[in-house]
């Protein structure tokens, strides 16, 4: 039985939907006291920018609502193709910023990272291909086949060269695979690999200062910051000192909005503080009190997803949230943790409250799939 | 497994990360807060000190003792100096410097060239006037004693800390220093100055001004008057303090050796040091006024009591007392006039040690005045009734086997000079803010009455008639005033007997006797040459002194008295 447009309307789960609009609001406050003592007038204005994306936002979150999910998964391939296509294209007539190449200017002032749009593609293709996979999706071929998936996009956006976007295709991989019921062994391996890693880069990179072919010197000076943020107190090591301090200086009440010293007197890295940095921001202006209310709301927001999930009516409902809910958890715990030292510095956004417009669109999409699985939820089929 | 158990894992691996990042947000925010505070404090806050310009120093006439003076020196960065040759000139035209000179020094790698030191205020705003930013100006406050080695002892100096190291710069150090003012600057990552995020700065608040007891002008008087002793007698050390008996207010005090507080450099501690407090020395016979005041206190003799004086020898005890003439039948009275040391130990006999050494006691002998706080004050030897042999009664009446700083003895002497009160003796008059608003006065304090005033008046005509012809210090005599005092004529001891060479000669004395108005003594140590005795080395210059130090107090002299001296003349 078909559902009409008022009715899904009706079982929309509203709570996930004011969780999502309260932080895309509190975001574009804090985006602005992040900015609104910059010297340069595109920063100033970037509140503005953010909000003219919430609209946008709101279309894709709508869209995505009333469409039942099965036919993403149904069109997967061309999805992918396109997400592809895009990346690729990224590389050929996409322009630079900060020494990324990750945008390709749509004409009319509007340009798109079609690395962001690539992870919710991906999901969409992982569901699909994992359906597909059926009863062999528990064997190691299908563990090996979804790791060469993965590669791909992760590849295209390393040589944008892109750390934090690609590092989120891993972990939404390995989470749906878990999910789609793949040998725990397996995931262990990837667990074993990453131990390793990180291993190896305590040792060989910070404490043997060894060198990796196609891996930028920036990049290997941020994992070994990550270990000693002395090493560089000026210039790398500066990035993560001055966030602890203003978040650490915020205590528990913060020093008021748009009164940070920290922020305001450009001790946080002026040019990223109002998207990698902007937990730096709410914990110095907010306190413990407004850094630990945004990481409960982005912790409410998943655990509405997992309700989603969990009352999916197939399994393609399951993958697709497990995805989103990685994806989006990758994110939150990144960029989190990257301003509080507990992941190396990586430009990764927080989720609806960083500056980003094409971000902010897909994660509102992606709630809206979320929605989508929730409104199409089993036993509700009339 | 299926779905719903694999999401309650995932639930756990959310929980897991969720659980991570608030526990470091719990630490650092809540358990490392200060920590994180203080560094952002640092991060944007530079304090930047005001040093507090020092109190003054002055004397009760507020005279500067001491004072900070402000020293300007200009320095020139030489790099990046616009236009220099035409920029020199007119920083010479304003210096008053030869201008091809400085042009001819200028060379543009310094940084750091000097071009004039202690600068005028005038020339220093001139020079800010032209805006040149390379100009340097380097401000150094100096301590400056403007009267140099007059009553160096007493005011003291400066530590290379700038913080008071001896006299009045140590013991009133808190209020000279000031408080330091804070300047705090609000400045962005690049070190640029916020003008909108300025704070309220705070002030330095200048130290106050100190004034003393001291009169300089009677500093003036013993000062040279302890020069020309010390050229006539060459002795090891040289003592004049004046007070005032009624408030126990020092009005001079100078030392032999001395030293100037602004060429500290090459200064001897033995010079620094202020003997009148730290030394101790047999008083001699200035001791017998005490001891026969005692006697006279308690009723055991009166001034016309007759004492035997043996003819000059008293055998007592085993041992035998001389006196420097062989008196016979002397009245109390006379035994103080002619200084006889068998008759005061004969009285002291009399008295007996048990009642004579409470009054010692009480005179302040054997504890510190703690005239200057914690600046090695002695408090002289007053051996306990214990330690004193059979012959102590006869011998520290006079004055030997007992050591006083010069202080004590004539905080003593003028105790009975203030009608038998002993007061603290007081060096610091008053304390001044920097606005001048008193903020301390310091009055007299009474330590004890020693002896009756009736037994004080007693004493004063003895002490009369020391200096008249028929006494030991007719050289201390002031025309127009009637002088009270006693001569001392201590032998040193020396390797365990007393030497026939080195004495200390001393008269303390008070005028006018009938109603004192200063009380003063003079000390020699170890005068070179023929004459030692009190009553011809110290008794002259006391003379001397007073009849200058009369006039600085504005004393009348009585008119008989006057008319008596013209009529000589």
């Amino acid at each position: 039985m078909k559902l009409s447009i008022f009715q899904k309307l009706m079982r929309l789960d509203w709570i996930l939907f004011f969780v999502m609009a309260g932080l895309t609001a509190s975001g574009v406050a804090f985006i602005y006291s992040a900015t609104y003592t910059n010297e340069i007038e595109e920063f100033r204005n970037s509140y503005r920018a953010q909000m003219l994306y919430i609209p946008v936002g709101l279309v894709g979150f709508f869209f995505f609502s009333l469409i039942d999910y099965k036919i993403w998964v149904k069109y997967a391939l061309i999805i992918a193709g396109l997400a592809l296509l895009a990346l690729i294209l990224v590389h050929l007539v996409g322009t630079e910023r900060y020494g990324q190449k990750n945008w390709i200017r749509l004409g009319g002032g509007i340009s798109i990272q079609p690395s962001e749009m690539a992870k919710m593609a991906f999901i969409f293709f992982l569901t699909w291909y994992l359906l597909e996979r059926g009863t062999r999706v528990k064997e190691f071929s299908t563990f090996i086949s979804v790791l060469g998936i993965t590669l791909v996009p992760v590849g295209l956006i390393l040589k944008q060269p892109d750390l934090g976007s690609a590092a989120v295709f891993l972990p939404v991989a390995l989470v749906m695979m878990f999910v789609a019921g793949i040998r725990f062994r397996y995931i262990f391996i990837i667990l074993l690999a990453g131990a390793a890693l990180f291993a190896f880069c305590y040792f060989g990179i910070y404490k043997a200062n060894m060198k990796i072919p196609k891996v930028k010197e920036y990049q290997l000076a941020r994992i070994k910051m990550f270990f000693d943020p002395s090493l560089d107190p000026k210039g790398r090591g500066w990035q993560i000192n001055q966030s602890l301090i203003a978040i650490g200086s915020g205590g528990v009440s913060g020093k008021g909005y748009c009164k940070g010293t920290q922020n305001v007197l450009g001790y946080l890295p002026k040019k990223t503080s109002y998207n990698d940095f902007i937990f730096s921001v709410i914990g110095e202006e907010w306190g413990f009190v407004g850094g630990a209310s945004v990481i409960a709301l982005e912790g409410l927001l998943l655990l509405l997803c997992l309700r989603a999930g969990a009352s999916s009516r197939d399994q393609a409902g399951c993958l697709i949230t497990a995805g989103i809910m990685a994806m989006l958890f990758t994110h939150i715990f990144i960029n989190i943790g990257m301003s509080i030292q507990v992941v190396p510095i990586t430009g990764i956004p927080l989720p609806f409250i960083s500056y980003g417009g094409t971000f902010l669109v897909v994660c509102m999409s992606c709630i809206g799939v979320i929605q989508s699985v929730w409104i199409h939820r089993k036993g509700q089929n009339f | 497994m299926n779905h719903r158990q694999r999401a309650l894992y995932v639930i756990v691996f959310l929980a897991f990360g969720f659980t991570l990042v608030s526990l470091r947000l719990v630490q650092i925010m809540l358990v490392d807060h200060e920590k994180y505070q203080d560094l952002a404090i640092n991060n944007h806050l530079r304090r930047i000190e005001l040093p507090p310009h020092r109190g003054a120093i002055v004397d009760a006439n507020f005279n500067t003792l001491a004072q900070t003076r402000i020293i300007n020196d200009i320095y020139l960065d030489c790099q990046d100096l616009k236009d220099p040759e035409e920029t020199l000139k007119q920083i010479a035209s304003i210096l008053e410097l030869p201008a091809d000179q400085l042009i001819k020094s200028y060379n543009p790698e310094a940084r750091y060239l000097p071009l004039r030191k202690d600068v005028e205020e005038k020339m220093v705003l001139a020079l800010r006037e032209l805006k040149v930013r390379n100009l340097i100006f380097k401000e150094t406050s100096v301590r400056s004693y403007p009267n140099g080695a007059h009553a160096s002892h007493l005011i003291g100096f400066l530590g290379d800390d700038n913080r008071g190291a001896s006299g009045i710069e140590k013991q009133m150090n808190s209020y000279l220093r000031g408080i330091p003012g804070e300047l705090w600057i609000e400045k962005d990552r690049k070190g640029k100055e916020i003008a909108a995020y300025r704070r309220k700065d705070l002030p330095p608040v200048d130290g106050m001004q100190v004034a003393l007891t001291i009169d300089l002008s009677i500093q003036h008087i013993i000062e040279d008057q302890l020069d020309k002793l010390v050229q006539k007698y060459q002795p090891a050390g040289a003592f004049v303090i004046v007070m005032r008996p009624r408030t126990g207010e020092i009005l001079a005090m100078a030392n032999r050796p001395t030293f100037d507080p602004n060429e500290r450099r090459g200064a001897k501690p033995d010079q620094m040091r202020n003997r009148c407090l730290t030394d101790t020395f047999e008083p001699g016979s200035t001791f017998k006024a005490v001891s026969i005041a005692a006697a006279i206190n308690e009723g055991v003799v009166t001034l016309g009591t007759p004492i035997f004086c043996e003819n000059g020898e008293f055998y007592y005890g085993g041992f035998t007392l001389h006196d420097h003439e062989r008196y016979g039948m002397l009245t109390v009275r006379e035994v103080i006039a002619k200084s006889s040391n068998i008759g005061t130990g004969k009285i002291a006999l009399m008295l007996g040690q048990d009642k004579l050494f409470p009054y010692l006691q009480a005179f302040g002998f054997g504890r510190v005045t703690g005239i200057l706080a914690r600046q090695g004050e002695s408090a002289g030897i007053l051996r306990p009734l214990s330690q004193w042999s059979k012959v102590s009664i006869t011998r520290v009446p006079m004055g030997q086997g007992v050591a006083a700083t010069p202080l004590q003895m004539i905080n003593a002497m003028s105790a009975v000079a203030n009608g038998g009160a002993l007061m603290t003796p007081r060096i610091v008059k008053q304390v001044n803010d920097s606005a001048g608003r008193v903020v301390e006065i310091y009055s007299p304090r009474m330590v004890r009455q020693v002896i009756a005033p009736s037994t004080a008046r007693m004493m004063t005509q003895s002490l009369e008639d020391v200096v008249s012809d028929q006494g030991t210090a007719q050289a201390a005599s002031v025309p127009g005033f009637t002088v009270a005092g006693k001569t001392g004529t201590a032998q040193k001891f020396v390797n365990g007997e007393y030497s026939k060479e080195k004495y200390v000669a001393s008269f303390i004395g008070y005028l006018p006797a009938e109603n004192p108005q200063f009380v003063m003594l003079v000390m020699v140590d170890e005068p070179k040459g023929k004459q030692y005795y009190g009553g011809q080395v110290a008794a002259p210059a006391f003379a001397e002194m007073s009849k200058k130090i009369v006039q600085c107090l504005n004393l009348e002299p009585k008119k008989e008295t006057a008319g008596v001296t013209q009529a000589k003349l």
